[in-house]
């Protein structure tokens, strides 16, 4: 049976596993489901058994002698590790991450794995580097190569289809992981990416946003009862944390969330709850200046490489925490640009890692297709006024461009007046701060309950993949709720379900024509001509022409597109 | 249309007069073009239904983890009261009872047992409160774990004990 080619991201906290699939790069579940397996290995002495990942972790506190974690830092020194009363090298250690990734991923996609590329971070020195290829031979392995993680992650965009390829040829990539933050600036030579600088903090990451979140229960309960809790109670630490996790991820999806706890501790016997609300701006408040910190070494990277913030062509986000609106918000004012992640941020290096398996293995890469937003998606808000017609026009993002997609967000707003009776909600999609600049796709009225100025509206997006969007807006604590559905594509609210449906039929042809079109064995001639029916066809439905027109263009649209599925060599469905 | 292609390949009268070639390519071309329309909608429906499927999963059942959180926190809460009666610890495990049944019925099962060996797989072990020669026991559980349809979801978060080999025996 033939092997796979796989790149491995082997991280400090947790690492995974990808491979090529018909070209293009995967994250294989290896446990539970879940593509991402913490770093950590165990030894079972009454059977001498290597336990690896979740089950390793979970043993930690039991067996701390048997177990280790972050050996990813001891790599390259000479030194050993004792697990119980046996001994091994950080690389031995890692080979058994390195093994239990492979194994568990040929059984999950049924094919032998020998070749593989591995991750390391960029400050990594040369004894760090082949102790990461010794480990790998230790695992039986063929170390097809050893790649810096910015470079993979930067890779893995590169194949990215529809995004736009900078002028520049520098890279920043920000990379804010659990518990470490770094920054790094690579210059592409031709096929070569150079590291220019690389710093970080081995000391942040999203783990310190989440006691931020901690601190402030804590402060909430003594409010509450009087009582300091912030001493060493153990089982209540470990559960605010979780608590703090779950309302941290809400958070970057959502303005506000409600967290509501039962029997967290007790006073004089009385349980102690926790029943309260947590805005955005108000945890953004807790966390901006660890924000900052990671601000400032950006800029000490920039310093380190020579460059200006200008200089920059793209930003690239990686790591778990950079899924956070204040980060991304602080980036795209520091570069003056919006910065945006559309490829899985936890996994884009080891997929990179695998796109590179693809290079020097000579594998033909397709595109990467992604299903994420053309524009940005928002509604207008009198943040900002136009001078000419004093009317609002601010353009207030609630999707940003290429998110993925489905996705669903929300913002909150607030009224101008008292007893307002209404809002317009004007949606719109483009990158300007003025509407004006923008596209008007929709719009409507939405009747106010009399409340005072200030009162709350949450506006909530949730985009399909057909390019439908579901809008929602209530008025927060008044039981007035509205629901609008609008087609992006055709620039209209759909009024009756059936619509619906039917809109998402034509919007899926035009989406699979797409789909073909980036199709790289295609013939110049077919994509040509699929390109000009799709947009006959499109616009004949933006334009509302009549119903046989556009059934005649979606006729030859399907025959042109079925010809090419079989040009592929696939099955017209 | 059906009728006619019928009728154009069934043994006709000799006074029945056939479809020309044209009106037959036409009507081929309408059924192709059907088919590709409804090969199209039958695309999108198998899309539709395997992103529902996926969409149910851990997220469907989220509230169900959430309820049976909220309960058991105020069931250890009420059991440390010195004055909790027989009778109010009995209703307790009858509620237990319920929900772990109304848990079963939706494909979940809550890890919450005390005293039971330490299993890796179900447990993530939070402190050892007690070193000893033996085996691992879960003493007490911090935070219940969850498995739906036969996956871990969350292990318990649990404090263990070590036994003494003497216990053991």
């Amino acid at each position: 049976m033939k092997d796979i080619l796989c790149g491995i991201d082997l991280g400090t906290t947790n690492s995974s596993i990808a491979f090529l699939t018909g070209g293009k790069p995967a994250a294989i579940d290896i446990e539970e489901g879940s593509p991402i397996v913490p770093s950590v290995v165990s030894l079972d002495e009454p059977t001498g058994q290597i336990i690896v990942g979740r089950h390793a972790k979970n043993r930690l506190a039991a067996f701390p002698e048997q177990t280790v974690r972050s050996v990813k830092r001891l790599m390259g020194k000479e030194m050993e590790v004792p697990l119980g009363k046996r001994t091994f090298s950080p690389e031995e250690i890692s080979s058994f991450i390195l093994k239990y990734l492979v194994e568990r991923g040929e059984e999950e996609v049924g094919q032998p794995i020998k070749r593989v590329v591995i991750t390391v971070p960029a400050y990594f020195n040369d004894a760090q580097r082949r102790a990461t290829i010794r480990a790998g031979e230790l695992a039986g392995l063929e170390v097809s190569r050893i790649i810096n993680e910015p470079t993979a992650a930067s890779l893995v965009y590169d194949h990215v289809a529809f995004l736009k390829k900078s002028a520049s040829p520098y890279i920043l990539v920000y990379d804010l992981g659990g518990g470490t933050f770094d920054v790094s600036i690579l210059e592409v030579k031709g096929e070569i990416k150079e590291v220019l600088a690389s710093c970080g903090d081995t000391a942040l990451g999203g783990d310190d946003f989440d006691e931020r979140l901690v601190s402030s229960f804590f402060r909430h309960m003594k409010e509450r009862t009087g009582v300091d809790f912030s001493a060493t109670d153990r089982a209540l630490h470990v559960r605010l944390r979780e608590i703090a996790e779950k309302a941290k991820i809400a958070l970057s999806d959502r303005p506000y969330v409600q967290v509501k706890e039962v029997g967290l501790t007790r006073v004089n016997g009385d349980p102690v709850h926790l029943d309260l609300e947590i805005k955005r701006r108000d945890y953004e408040d807790m966390t901006r200046d660890l924000v900052k910190k990671t601000a400032d070494k950006v800029e000490e990277a920039l310093e380190e490489a020579h460059l200006n913030l200008d200089d920059i062509g793209n930003v690239i986000l990686v790591g778990g925490a950079t899924k956070a609106p204040l980060i991304q918000e602080m980036l795209s004012g520091m570069f003056e640009r919006p910065i945006y992640h559309s490829v899985d941020p936890d996994l884009c290096v080891a997929l990179g890692a695998s796109v590179q398996s693809g290079l020097i293995s000579g594998e033909p890469l397709g595109h990467i297709l992604l299903d994420v937003t053309a524009h940005s998606l928002g509604v207008k808000t009198a943040d900002e006024m136009d001078d000419e017609t004093g009317g609002a026009d601010y353009f207030s993002i609630i999707i940003r461009r290429n998110t993925k997609i489905p996705v669903r967000k929300a913002e909150i707003y607030y009224t101008m007046f008292d007893r307002q009776d209404r809002v317009d909600v004007d949606v719109l999609q483009g990158e300007s701060r003025s509407c004006k600049e923008n596209t008007l796709i929709g719009k409507f009225p939405f009747s106010l309950k009399p409340s005072p100025a200030g009162s709350p509206v949450v506006t909530e997006f949730a985009y399909d993949n057909e390019g439908i969007v579901h809008i929602t807006v209530d008025q927060k604590g008044y039981d007035n709720r509205k629901e609008v559905t609008l087609d992006v594509r055709k620039r209209e609210i759909i009024e009756r379900q059936s619509g619906v449906e039917e809109q998402k039929i034509l919007n899926y042809i035009i989406e699979k024509s797409r789909r073909l079109m980036v199709e790289e064995a295609l013939l110049p001639d077919l994509k040509r001509e699929l390109e000009e029916l799709t947009a006959q066809y499109e616009g004949a439905i933006k334009d509302s022409k009549d119903e046989t027109l556009i059934d005649r263009y979606e006729d030859i649209l399907l025959g042109k597109m079925e010809e090419a599925e079989e040009r592929l060599g696939r099955t017209f469905e | 249309m059906w009728a006619e292609l019928i009728r154009r390949f069934k043994k006709s009268r000799p006074d029945e007069q056939l479809p020309s070639n044209k009106e037959i390519m036409e009507e081929i071309e309408t059924i192709k073009r059907n088919f590709r329309k409804q090969g199209i909608f039958l695309d999108l429906f198998r899309k539709e239904i395997l992103e529902r499927l996926q969409e149910r999963g851990v997220k469907e059942v989220q509230h169900f983890f959430e309820l049976t959180d909220a309960f058991f926190y105020y069931d250890c809460s009420l059991r440390e009261r010195p004055d909790l009666s027989s009778g109010q610890q009995e209703a307790l495990s009858i509620i237990w009872e319920k929900l772990e049944a109304l848990l079963s019925s939706v494909g979940i099962d809550i890890i919450r047992k005390v005293d039971v060996d330490f299993d890796s797989r179900l447990y993530e072990a939070m402190e050892k409160v007690r070193e000893g020669n033996g085996k691992p026991v879960v003493k007490q559980i911090l935070q219940p774990g969850y498995v739906y349809q036969g996956r871990v979801i969350k292990p318990a978060k649990a404090i263990i004990e070590m036994e003494n080999s003497e216990s053991q025996e």
